[in-house]
């Protein structure tokens, strides 16, 4: 996915002036920065939320994982799944199929006939990270998705996102405030900041994703690359 | 049987009679008071009894005129009910979509909230005849109920649902049948519970007033006319079973579609 000259004003508020950035194939990259900085729109421009002036190529559709789980209240947890995506998958036989398999991946076979009041935080936003990697897609958007959960939640939620990704793998651009998040998950590490806002540290982290721990000397570097850059 | 289980199934046992038993003791401290008030003043003509009053309520159940005033008053309550909901229903969507259409309405519905009820009646009755009137005045005082709690239900829906729809490019027919009607069925069914009754008095208020022909409310009014207190409460009894089974009927038709926990 390429963004070119991606121009947005919220009022007299430039966000952002011909701002370009490219993100790679079956990667994972996290977007950070300060708060208020157009993380978040520049999720909405990319999902199509919301109008923009610039270009943006693709090849795919885009699925989105949010900070909150945006669950019908009335389907259980099957018919969450089955309504973001029956018309993506026709037959039915495939449907049903690729829902029981994504559902085992996130370890809610069982919880398959719940509403979404009788699923706890941590269930329910499984079920929203199930559904982004159910929705044929070729990138998937995470806004925050892990924001407040408690650390253990958060953990066991970011496992479930490295099992889904390792069996299907996608172009994965997440925006967090988490630096240990982005350097647990992320391939490439992309922070942006002023007004309007522009790229100011790039990195790449290349340790392999599930045996990283935050003591690496790889992932020290980038944290204290990303600590002077953001002035903590 | 563990200890626990016993007292949770006790505690359920409990709970049943008690959404019995309350209501049952609600309407016989009523009844009591009622009683004690008839004994006190012992005339009639003033306060009949709760046996006199259910007396002629019987009596009325028994003959023709009772059932032509009840489906007089039902099947114009039922109108206007009907109107105001489809007018309230089509105008919040149209609000929803079109903010600048909502925006003009707001003082609408406001003036409609605000205006007396009395007004209403009396200009009503310049306007239409007896039959018509009641209509439209029943119309006028739930359409804006109706109408404000439509319109606050949509814009309650959750923005990361309608985020999420977008996204994941959902039909519209799925997103209407599925997404919006279900978000604004809960808080509707409770609007429409607690203004058909509401639209049942102002009916039989209004009919009172235009002395509309098979109807309810001229029954009461001449009852009144002729002092028999007995069967104006007889008529308000009815009333009141009435207006019991429409809320009833809506509670039921809510429950039966709306089934997920909030």
């Amino acid at each position: 996915m390429k963004l070119t000259n991606i121009t947005k004003r919220y009022g007299e508020v430039n966000i952002f002036e011909k701002f370009s950035i490219e993100f790679e194939e079956n990667k994972v990259t996290a977007v950070m920065g300060a708060s208020g900085i157009g993380k978040s729109t520049l999720v909405n421009i990319m999902a199509g939320l919301t109008p923009y002036d610039g270009y943006i190529e693709s090849e795919g559709d885009i699925s989105c994982v949010f900070s909150e789980p945006a669950l019908l209240p009335n389907l259980t947890v099957r018919g969450n799944l089955e309504y973001a995506v029956a018309h993506r998958y026709k037959d039915k036989l495939r449907r049903s199929e690729a829902i029981e398999n994504v559902l085992e991946a996130v370890e809610l076979s069982d919880r398959a006939g719940a509403y979404p009041a009788e699923l706890s935080t941590g269930m329910a936003q499984r079920v929203s990270m199930a559904r982004g990697f159910l929705y044929p897609s070729r990138y998937i958007l995470l806004d925050e998705a892990f924001r407040g959960l408690d650390t253990a939640l958060k953990t066991k939620l970011e496992r479930y996102f490295l099992k889904l990704l390792e069996s299907d793998p996608r172009t994965v651009i997440m925006i967090t405030h988490d630096v240990n998040e982005a350097l647990l998950l992320a391939d490439r590490l992309v922070v942006i900041d002023g007004s309007p806002a522009a790229v100011v540290m790039d990195r790449n982290i290349d340790a392999p994703k599930e045996s990283r721990k935050l003591s690496d000397p790889e992932l020290q570097s980038v944290s204290d690359e990303f600590i002077t850059i953001v002035g903590l | 049987m563990k200890f626990c289980d016993l007292k949770e199934r006790l505690a359920s046992k409990v709970g049943i009679i008690g959404n019995i038993a309350y209501p049952v003791i609600g309407a016989g401290v009523f009844l009591l008071i009622w009683f004690v008030a008839a004994k006190a003043t012992d005339m009639e003509i003033i306060l009949p009894s709760p046996s006199r009053a259910f007396e002629e309520f019987f009596v009325l159940f028994g003959t023709k005129e009772f059932y032509v005033a009840l489906g007089g008053t039902l099947g114009r309550a039922l109108i206007s009910f009907a109107l105001a909901f489809l007018c309230a229903a089509i105008l919040a969507v149209i609000g929803y979509l079109l903010p600048s259409v909502s925006k003009i309405l707001a003082p609408v519905v406001t003036i409609l909230r605000s205006v007396p009820t009395m007004s209403i009646i009396l200009l009503s009755l310049i306007w239409l005849n007896s039959s018509e009137s009641p209509v439209l005045i029943t119309f006028l005082i739930v359409f804006p109920l109706l109408y404000s709690s439509l319109e606050r239900s949509l814009k309650n829906i959750d923005g990361y649902v309608l985020s999420m729809s977008k996204v994941f490019g959902v039909p519209l027919m799925t997103r209407i049948f599925r997404m919006y009607i279900p978000a604004v069925l809960p808080d509707t069914v409770a609007a429409a519970r607690s203004n058909i009754s509401l639209g049942l008095k102002v009916m039989i208020a209004s009919e009172v007033l235009a002395q509309t022909v098979k109807s309810m409310g001229v029954a009461m009014q001449i009852s009144r006319v002729y002092l028999d207190t007995a069967a104006l409460m007889g008529w308000t009894i009815a009333a009141v079973i009435l207006s019991y089974l429409l809320e009833g009927a809506v509670l039921c038709m809510g429950r039966l579609i709306v089934r997920w926990k909030r």
